[in-house]
Formats: C-alpha cells, sequence, structure tokens
C-alpha cells in the first residue's frame, strides 16, 4: 500500500473511497480530483445514487448558464440510481436551455420524484424568456410527486425597466397527484392550469405578476389561500371572483387586501344572486394595506355567500392612526350569518372604522359565542378593562356571545387560531420563514 | 447445541474477553454466558476474542466463513490486529438489531436462528457509540476503515466513512492530501486542466 512510504488510505478499494465521497458536500467531493491521479474521478462516485439532487445554492452560484447546463447535463449521466425524493435546479429562464431543462424534469419524474424545485431566480430582465416553456407530460403523472415550486423571480427590486420587459406566457399545466401545492413569487406571465383531484392544498403567495391562473379538476380541495399580492404598478389583473368561483368548494379559505380589492371593483349588478360558497367553513381576512375594512368586506359578503361560516378570522392593518377612507354605507344587503359563532380581529384598535365592522358583524351573527379582540399594547391608547367594558355594552343579536380583549399570545385564546395563521405572519414581513416552514414540513 | 435455542433472552450481554486457550479446533461453537452460540476470532496479533455467533454475522466476510464451517475452531484473521478487532468486536455487540444490517440477516432467518434478533432503529446510546467509536486518530481510523472493508460490515463501514467524511470535508486539497498521506503526480497542467473542467467547484 504504501508505494510513497505514507499513502494511508489509497489501498483501499474504489467503493470505499467512493462512499467517503458520496458522504461529502459535493463541492468538496468533486475537488478531490486534483488529489492525485488515483483520485481523478472517484468524485463520479457521488452521483451514482443520491437521493437528492440539489442544483442550487453553492453549484449554481458562479456558473454561467452554460456551464450550468453542462455540468447538471454530466452529472445526470452518471446517476445509476432508481429513486429520487429531490430535484432542484435554479437558473436562467433561457430558451437555449429549455431542452435541457425538459429532459431533466423527465429523468426526475422516471425516478418518482417527489419535490422538484424549478426557481428561476437567476432571471435577469435581459434574459427572460419570449417563448413558453411547457413542462413534460409525465411530471403529470407522477404518482409521488408531493411539491412542486416553481418559481420565477427577477430580483432585485424595484426594477426601473419591467414595463418594457418582454413578457410573454408560460403554459405551465400541473396535472399532479400532489396534495399541496404552494406557488409564490412568479415574475412572469404564466398561464397556469391546475388539475389535481387529489389536491387539498393550494397557497399562492408572494408577488405575482400577470399571472392567468386556472383550475381544472381540483374536487379534492379543502384549503386555499389566495394571497398574491398584484403587480405594483399596476391595477389588481387577476379576476379574483373568477378564481373563487372555480374553488368555491373549499372549507377553508384565506384572502388577502389584493383580493379583496378586485372583489371591490367588479360590484354585482342589482339583482344578481350572490356565488355561493356552501361548505366553507373557516374565513381569513388579511388586511394589511390601509383600507376600509366594513366596506371591503361587506363587498366581499356581497359578493360571495357563505352559509356554513363557522370562524372568521381578520387581520386588520398594524397602522398607528386612522387612515381609512370609508368607501360609504354598504352593509344593507348583507345577509345574516347564522353559523358563526367565533370571530377573531388582530390589531384591533378601536378605530371609528372598526368599531362599525364589530357593529355589523354583532348584528348579523344570532349563534355568535366568542368575539376575541387582538390589541396590541405599542398601538393602544386606552387601558384594556376600559376598552372591554365599552365593547360589552355593544348590541349583539346573540345574548350568549362573549365578547373578549387580550393581549397578542396573552392566554388561552392564543389557542385559537386560524388553519392558515401562517400566512398572517407571512403577511406582517417574515415571508421567508414562512416559505422555509413549507418546505420544512413537506420533508 | 439445543440449548443455545432455548437460553434467555437477547438482553443477556456477552462479556468480551479474550477466549480461554487451548481448545482443541474440531470442538463445537462455545456456548456464551447466556447460553448462546459463541465463535472465536484470532487477530494477526494471536489474540483471541470470544463473539456472539450471530453479532459475528454482521460482517458478510464472517458470515460466509461460519456458514463454510470454519466456525468451529478459533477464526484467524491475519490483517487485523488487537485492538482493531477488539474495537469491531464491540461495535457488532453494540450494533445488535441494528437496521442496517437486519436485512441482510432476514435472509438466513429461515433457520430460525435469529429470532431473538428484532430489528430495531439505532438508539441515541447506540449512536452515542457510534461517536465515541470513531473518536480515534488518524491512523486508528483508517485501520477501522480497512476493517470495515476486509469484514464487509455494512454498520461498521457506516461509521467509519461518515468520520473520514467529516474529517476531511472542510479541509483544503493540500491539508487532505497530507491528511490522506498523497502526493500530488499531476503535472502542473494536467491539474490546470482538471481544475478547468470542474470550475464550479474550484471557486
Amino acid at each position: 500500500m504504501d508505494t510513497h512510504g505514507h499513502d494511508r488510505i489509497s489501498d483501499l478499494p474504489d467503493h470505499i473511497l467512493g462512499r467517503i465521497l458520496s458522504l461529502m458536500p459535493a463541492k468538496a467531493a468533486t475537488q478531490t480530483t486534483i488529489l492525485s491521479r488515483r483520485w481523478r474521478d472517484l468524485w463520479e462516485y457521488i452521483w451514482c445514487s443520491p437521493t437528492t439532487l440539489d442544483f442550487t445554492a453553492e453549484f449554481a452560484a458562479q456558473q454561467t448558464s452554460h456551464e450550468y447546463v453542462r455540468n447538471v447535463n454530466r452529472y445526470l449521466k452518471l446517476h445509476r440510481g432508481k429513486k429520487i425524493h429531490r430535484f432542484l435546479v435554479s437558473l436562467a429562464p433561457d430558451r437555449r436551455f429549455f431542452w435541457d431543462v425538459k429532459q431533466w424534469l423527465e429523468f426526475a419524474a422516471a425516478r418518482d420524484v417527489e419535490e422538484i424545485s424549478a426557481d428561476f431566480t437567476k432571471a435577469q430582465v435581459c434574459l427572460m424568456s419570449v417563448y413558453p416553456f411547457t413542462m413534460p407530460t409525465q411530471l403529470f403523472d407522477c404518482l409521488r410527486l408531493r411539491v412542486l415550486r416553481l418559481r420565477y423571480w427577477l430580483l432585485p427590486l424595484p426594477l426601473p425597466g419591467l414595463r418594457q420587459t418582454p413578457l410573454t406566457h408560460v403554459p405551465v399545466a400541473c396535472r399532479t397527484e400532489a396534495t399541496g401545492i404552494k406557488i409564490g413569487n412568479i415574475w412572469q406571465s404564466l398561464h397556469l392550469e391546475i388539475s389535481a383531484p387529489s389536491l387539498r392544498s393550494l397557497h399562492f403567495f408572494g408577488v405575482i405578476l400577470f399571472p392567468a391562473i386556472s383550475f381544472g379538476d381540483v374536487t379534492g380541495l379543502v384549503d386555499a389561500a389566495i394571497c398574491a399580492t398584484d403587480n405594483p404598478f399596476n391595477a389588481p389583473q387577476v379576476n379574483y371572483i373568477r378564481l373563487l368561483s372555480e374553488v368555491a368548494h373549499v372549507e377553508i379559505l384565506t384572502v388577502r387586501s389584493y383580493t379583496l380589492m378586485s372583489v371591490a371593483a367588479s360590484l354585482p349588478e342589482p339583482g344578481q344572486v350572490p356565488l355561493p360558497l356552501p361548505n366553507l367553513r373557516e374565513l381569513q381576512l388579511l388586511m394589511n394595506l390601509a383600507m376600509e375594512p366594513l366596506s371591503y368586506i361587506c363587498d366581499f359578503f356581497k359578493l360571495f355567500h357563505l352559509p356554513s361560516l363557522e370562524r372568521l378570522f381578520v387581520n386588520l392593518p398594524s397602522l398607528p392612526h386612522e387612515e381609512y377612507t370609508s368607501l360609504g354605507e354598504r352593509s344593507s344587503a348583507v345577509a345574516h350569518f347564522n353559523r358563526l359563532k367565533v370571530i377573531k380581529m388582530h390589531n384591533f384598535k378601536e378605530f371609528v372604522s372598526e368599531m362599525r365592522l364589530v357593529r355589523f358583524l354583532l348584528q348579523r351573527t344570532p349563534v355568535l359565542e366568542l368575539l376575541l379582540l387582538v390589541v396590541r399594547p405599542e398601538l393602544m391608547f386606552v387601558r384594556k378593562q376600559d376598552l372591554q367594558r365599552r365593547m360589552l355594552a355593544l348590541p349583539r343579536i346573540s345574548p350568549a356571545a362573549q365578547i373578549v380583549v387580550c393581549e397578542y399570545l396573552e392566554d388561552d385564546y392564543a389557542k385559537l387560531r386560524a388553519t392558515h395563521e401562517q400566512m398572517c405572519e407571512w403577511d406582517n414581513g417574515s415571508h421567508t420563514s414562512y416559505y422555509n416552514d413549507f418546505v420544512d414540513a413537506q420533508d | 447445541m439445543s440449548s443455545g435455542d432455548s437460553g434467555p433472552s437477547s438482553s443477556k450481554q456477552l462479556v468480551q474477553q479474550p477466549a480461554a486457550a487451548g481448545r482443541s479446533p474440531n470442538q463445537p461453537p462455545l456456548l456464551g454466558a447466556g447460553g448462546r452460540k459463541v465463535i472465536v476470532l484470532k487477530s494477526g496479533d494471536e489474540e483471541e476474542f470470544e463473539v456472539d455467533l450471530l453479532d459475528a454475522m454482521q460482517s458478510r466476510t464472517l458470515r460466509r466463513a461460519i456458514e463454510d464451517g470454519c466456525g468451529d475452531g478459533p477464526m484467524p484473521l491475519p490483517n487485523l490486529t488487537g485492538p482493531v478487532l477488539a474495537k469491531v468486536v464491540e461495535l457488532f455487540r453494540r450494533h445488535r438489531g441494528d437496521p442496517r444490517w437486519a436485512d441482510e440477516l432476514q435472509e438466513t432467518e429461515k433457520e430460525g436462528m435469529f429470532k431473538d434478533y428484532a430489528p430495531q432503529k439505532p438508539t441515541a446510546e447506540v449512536k452515542g457509540f457510534d461517536r465515541e467509536f470513531v473518536s480515534v486518530d488518524r491512523d486508528a481510523l483508517f485501520d477501522l476503515l480497512r476493517a470495515a472493508n476486509f469484514l464487509e460490515a455494512p454498520g461498521l463501514l457506516d461509521v467509519t466513512c461518515d468520520a473520514a467524511a467529516d474529517a476531511v470535508m472542510n479541509m483544503t486539497v493540500e491539508e487532505v492530501r497530507e491528511y490522506f498521506g498523497l502526493v500530488n503526480d499531476y503535472t502542473p497542467e494536467e491539474e490546470a486542466a482538471l481544475r478547468k473542467q470542474h470550475e464550479w467547484a474550484f471557486q
């Protein structure tokens, strides 16, 4: 073994040295190629059968798109495994490489991949494709696929040249057995059609620019969070009314200011019947903008009929002063909520508009059991006890209704959480942790 | 050997110690403290170790030898030293029921020899033992790696390969060469070409 008098390891067979390398990060393992001639090709072992193929982060950091694509192709050729759990790529959406990307996705699909992340974070304005990229159909037949992350980002913000950017249609049809899909931060025109009968959970979040989203068969969908931020430069582009009507059977729904504004912008014709959301038990409204809550909420309730609603969560904007402009009286035509038992409002500040919302709800909830007003001490100018007393004096049609004022996470009421409460945290700015939580939760 | 199968449960642990010398080569396997079958392994420096027959099965090499009927006398393992073999035997005992080799064991289950060897996930204790096991100097680690290779013992191989990978993954190329005792036999041009070929890894 000792050709040089002190070689301590090279007498071990290739497969053992390869095994050591495959336990190291890819970068460090690849560097061993220059140790000595004996080690020149041993790095190939690391690509033989890994179940996580992560071509992001360090791997993607310094390479040009050409090098990136060449290396991924080279490494995938070495793969002999039959199974991949995770497949992660990150590159610019350049048409020249679409054929390769398609091959990769087919490669992953053929190995029963469970998680795919196609992250076009590296997109530059000038590189944005003007050609469609079609997902390989094999991907949609992937029974094990549980997580499909598509991220088309344009960074950094703001993007002064955005309007001149040639935006185009990137048709993505998504037919999967996935049980949860989250799609966020899509900075490209995207025609997304989701057809997945076993899909239970669907979240849109982040910035989604001009997406044309439609649903095929989503009969299994139980909870949906439609929390996208629209194009900050334009009026809302997404037709949320159509979008919501396509998922009208959900039981749990979270919507955000933009959705409410979009809905408010398209009030029904006189005499039009509200669209029923017949199964909806829980509704969370994230009002992150300076908007007058009652008007927008009333408009939402006029357009959508919620006969089964039991729990309502309202996340009011955390503004120090009342800055809402009222849209005028709109509450007259809203029906009663005959099953609504629990209402929880975050960031309650006793603003005039917020009081109007509370009064409105107390007058339309015959079986209300609990109205929980969560205050933030830094936004409060009165004592909690005084506020509680004033609130208790409000007229209500449910005699049994309790009204409780409490501080954030103060007591047992912290247990009363919306299913999509994470969305609320995300809404308050910690979207990264939300996104990471999502990724972790799927593992 | 009938008492072997009717012995107390596997919780009874065998104490490792050099075996009594002077047994005839044709003597049947010893019965250990728990009435279990044991075999004797003999290191290159003539040190003998009793090891539970079932524990020894973690090594494909030993299993083949046992199945070929070589387990009746002390089994010579000339390329393993006493200290290395002592450590390996201890690891086999601690890895009893380790799922990393339980699958293989199932194949030989037919004979009913292994019925008290229910596979189990490695406990925190086993993991702690594994960490301690490889807290040795460089040369001792390489000796253990060689033993793992020779014995074809998956659990031992996992533990030692992990340790070797941990040791070098944050080193520079020069440090890895030094650690493994390698001499760079590339010409500068060849090395430059390789760096170019794997550019992303050298940035």
